[in-house]
């Protein structure tokens, strides 16, 4: 069983732009002492390492503003880190999250082409698929129409239609394991089930502790961009629950 | 160079995803006019007719080649100023995907050039058609503007990847692109000839790449002769460096455009 996924020392930080712009850097050029208001800055991630070994489950769970997302978008390529090194050993990574990346004017069909191509796969593959995918996502004929007239329902479901099929070596799921109606719940359910049981690796975050608590092998719990605890479910849920008692 | 084969790798795994976003962005130029592609036609005939009325209420008089003495700059022109204030935006508007999967996000400002090029092409078409409407004899000399549209192509392309690259940071970058292209279609001989310019200060003029590009434009189309290739040749060299350093400082910001909020 190989280290899928690597993180050693990582730091992360946003950066905000609200004072960049022309003026400041000409100002900047004429007075190189005057005290420019520094760029605001967050620490998103200090200091994480942890590995994941593929086909395991691991669960991430923390408050909001602990760096889960931010996490996430970083094993997916997204943020390249301050510092650190983050080993990825997977060709196809898949992210699920509540932004959904839509061209929002081109119609749902198209955009099941383009986030398909992005998800790795070709052109013939996703015309196999296609029917397959419209049908999962329970979109039907409105799949013609521009992202832009989707419910977020609609958006959620395609995204997940299209995230499910596109088979990745690694998934990662961020929140949003309770879109759409029961019977897409359970369509949906059975299918990261059916994910999880088998040798692919996921990676989820939730704040549904029951759900962890089912399916997940590890669980990384984290706090204002720190890492408090990498283990066992059962060990690290417990200590999450008296955490959070203690707070009350 | 290790990092040309790295662009040459990320070409090969976006392909088929580029090819798909150009036909889809293309169509979707068109999505929400009545008229469609009738407008790639009609708005070139329309800036045409627009500056040659203006010469003619300024002079008086103009010959009567001039609607296609405009037009032959005005097509380049638009893809020029099309590619050039739409690549400020080109990486910075597609936040929404960037946040949910990892694409090099040089392809942007090259698929946006593309797009435009398409535009240029049923410009030029339209072109052709003229040419024979006012009277101008043409030859195989129209093959030769080929070699203008790749050098043009390689310019466009190099100075869209490095403004790509500062209006992420830099969101003033967009205003400041108005004025600039203003400013500089009336330094460029699109409307008027160099005769017109004293001579002591012809030379500047043709810093501007757009003085070549026009000039050879209007050698092929018109007046049956090759294009600069001496000039042509300089801005390919100088283009091709604006690419490299295009491309190099996109990669090296690759995975942080998205850090910054």
């Amino acid at each position: 069983m190989k280290k899928i996924i690597e993180l050693d020392n990582i730091n992360l930080k946003y950066r905000f732009l609200k004072n960049m712009n022309i003026k400041q850097e000409i100002l900047r050029l004429f007075h190189p002492k005057r005290k420019i208001s520094k760029l605001k800055e967050i620490e998103a991630l200090k200091n994480i390492s942890f590995s994941i070994y593929s086909g395991h489950t691991v669960g991430i769970i923390g408050g909001n503003g602990a760096g889960k997302s931010t996490l996430l978008k970083l094993i997916a390529g997204v943020f390249q880190p301050d510092s650190g090194k983050i080993i990825v050993r997977a060709k196809s990574i898949s992210l699920l999250s509540l932004g959904t990346g839509f061209q929002s004017e081109l119609s749902g069909y198209e955009n099941i082409y383009l986030n398909g191509l992005l998800l790795g796969l070709k052109k013939y593959e996703i015309d196999k698929k296609i029917d397959a995918i419209i049908e999962f996502s329970g979109i039907e004929e409105a799949i013609h129409n521009p992202i832009k007239s989707y419910s977020s329902g609609m958006r959620q479901r395609l995204a997940f239609a299209i995230a499910i099929n596109a088979i990745p070596e690694v998934l990662l799921i961020d929140e949003i394991l309770g879109v759409g109606d029961q019977a897409f719940k359970n369509k949906s359910n059975k299918i990261i089930k059916e994910l999880i049981n088998s040798n692919k690796t996921v990676i989820l975050v939730s704040h549904d502790i029951g759900t962890l608590e089912e399916v997940c092998d590890k669980i990384l719990w984290l706090h204002k961009g720190e890492l408090i605890q990498y283990g066992e479910t059962k060990e690290v849920i417990a200590e999450y629950k008296k955490f959070i008692k203690e707070q009350k | 160079m290790s990092f040309l084969r790295r662009v040459i790798n990320d070409l090969k795994k976006y392909r088929e995803y580029m090819i798909f976003c150009i036909k889809s962005s293309i169509k979707l130029q068109v999505a929400g006019t009545n008229l469609g592609y009738f407008w790639w036609i009609l708005d070139p005939l329309f800036f045409m007719f627009v500056y040659t009325v203006f010469v003619l209420v300024i002079r008086g008089k103009t010959n009567p080649e001039f609607p296609i003495f405009i037009f032959c700059a005005l097509v380049p022109w638009k893809w020029t100023a099309t590619s050039i204030s739409g690549s400020a935006d080109s990486i910075a508007k597609k936040r929404g995907i960037l946040e949910q999967i990892y694409i090099p996000k040089f392809i942007f400002p090259l698929m946006d050039v593309v797009i435009n090029l398409s535009k240029f092409i049923f410009g030029i078409v339209v072109l052709l058609v003229l040419l024979p409407l006012f009277k101008i004899n043409f030859s195989f000399h129209i093959f030769e503007a080929i070699v203008v549209v790749i050098v043009q192509g390689v310019f466009l392309i190099g100075l869209s990847l490095i403004i790509a690259h500062l209006g992420i940071y830099f969101r003033d970058i967009r205003n400041i692109l108005q004025f600039a292209i203003q400013l500089w279609f009336y330094m460029s001989p699109g409307i008027y000839t160099l005769e017109y310019i004293p001579e002591k200060y012809r030379f500047l003029w043709w810093f501007n790449p757009m003085t070549t590009f026009f000039y050879s434009y209007r050698n092929t189309f018109m007046y049956n002769c090759p294009p600069l290739y001496l000039n042509l040749f300089i801005i390919l060299i100088i283009s091709l460096i604006l690419v490299i350093i295009g491309l190099i400082i996109i990669y090296k910001s690759d995975k942080n455009y998205t850090k910054v909020v």
